[in-house]
């Protein structure tokens, strides 16, 4: 399982393990799955989606972020 | 005999000042509300901030930047300016809350050998602001939070003048001394190394993966150079936030002392009256008898 967090400058969104996310990256959609390799990478506005138990879930990305992707740990910062 | 004009007028002004310290309480009270809730809106950015500042220390690729003191392939040389942020507060009446940090400092010093001369401060909060500048230190930044900027703003500036010496080699470490809010009624001063980043020994560098660094508008540096940039800015501000919670409750708890205080000192002003008002009855009682009785 991912263990993802996301939070932005007044609370934390989520916290909590996921099979897959799918972040709005610069450079396009990044889908993360397992063992996925180390990145990190700005997002842009978008909407972030993670899977918990067969529901998809969304977050919007209103203006800008940072995503960092290590060893199966997926955090998310929102620059809002 | 104490005057019992003197011992009325006594009490009445601790009354007042009773009155103040609770009237200050308070305020402090409610302020400390609304900074803690501040402060723990922003943690779990901070604290997640950190972790990936964590995870991505030990790839050695970036052990060029500049925030590893490393940069142009050389070490600095040893025995140059060492910077020291410190983060107090613009008021008084908060207990031992500014002159810890100020202990703490000296204390540093002392114990990590720094050169008096070589030492920049800079420095948030009036308090410090003034002990600096009475024992002339030499002060590269000094803003008070009553300047009336809001409190990211003046944390970006003191983050632009810390980085800017950092880089021009100007200091060669960055320490920071402030308040760490650990409980309301237990505020403690830390000091802490921020820059240069600590690189980790070569083993721990073979084991952590490569990281991938998305390449957006340019050169990789540069999107690493705005992390360590954010992070740093990240880090001073919720030290900021810390120290404004703590100073609101340390002055809560010095408010709630002198009241009580205050409460301890009328009680015990209060008993010296009345033994005094007892005497005077009693001597005017004598001085009747001894009246009559001579009069028989």
């Amino acid at each position: 399982m991912l263990k993802l967090k996301i939070a932005d400058k007044k609370k934390l969104i989520f916290e909590g393990e996921t099979d897959f996310c799918e972040l709005p990256a610069m450079s396009g959609i990044e889908g993360i799955m397992l063992r996925h390799v180390n990145f990190i990478s700005y997002l842009t506005a978008g909407s972030i989606k993670y899977k918990i138990g067969g529901t998809i879930k969304e977050i919007e990305v209103l203006s800008s972020g940072l995503a960092e992707v290590s060893n199966d740990n997926v955090n998310i910062l929102l620059d809002s | 005999m104490p005057n019992l004009k003197s011992i009325k007028r006594k009490i009445s002004s601790i009354k007042n000042t009773r009155q103040i310290t609770k009237a200050m309480k308070m305020v402090a009270g409610s302020k400390f509300k609304k900074n803690q809730s501040a402060m723990n809106e922003y943690r779990a950015y901070a604290g997640i901030y950190d972790g990936i500042i964590n995870n991505i220390k030990n790839n050695s690729v970036l052990h060029l930047h500049p925030f590893y003191g490393k940069n142009d392939g050389k070490d600095r040389k040893i025995g140059g300016n060492t910077g020291i942020v410190i983060i107090s507060t613009d008021r008084g009446l908060c207990g031992s809350f500014n002159i810890n940090l100020f202990k703490l400092f000296n204390e540093e010093i002392r114990s990590k050998g720094f050169d008096e001369g070589k030492i920049k401060i800079y420095v948030l909060g009036k308090k410090a602001y003034d002990f600096f500048k009475k024992n002339n230190y030499d002060i590269s930044f000094g803003m008070l939070y009553s300047d009336g900027d809001s409190i990211l703003n003046i944390a970006g500036l003191l983050c632009d003048a810390v980085i800017k010496d950092f880089k021009n080699k100007e200091i060669d470490g960055v320490y920071i001394i402030s308040n760490r809010y650990i409980s309301t009624l237990q505020q403690r001063a830390y000091s802490e190394k921020l820059l240069p980043f600590e690189t980790p020994d070569d083993s721990v560098t073979s084991k952590s993966g490569g990281y991938l660094i998305e390449e957006t508008t340019g050169y990789e540096n540069e999107i690493i150079d705005t992390i360590f940039n954010n992070y740093f800015r990240t880090k001073i501000y919720y030290k900021i936030l810390e120290s404004f919670a703590g100073e609101q409750a340390s002055r809560m708890n010095a408010m709630d002392n002198a009241t009580r205080n205050a409460g301890k000192l009328i009680n015990k002003l209060t008993v010296a009256y009345n033994k005094a008002r007892q005497t005077a009855v009693t001597l005017e009682i004598l001085d009747i008898i001894n009246g009559v009785n001579a009069v028989k």
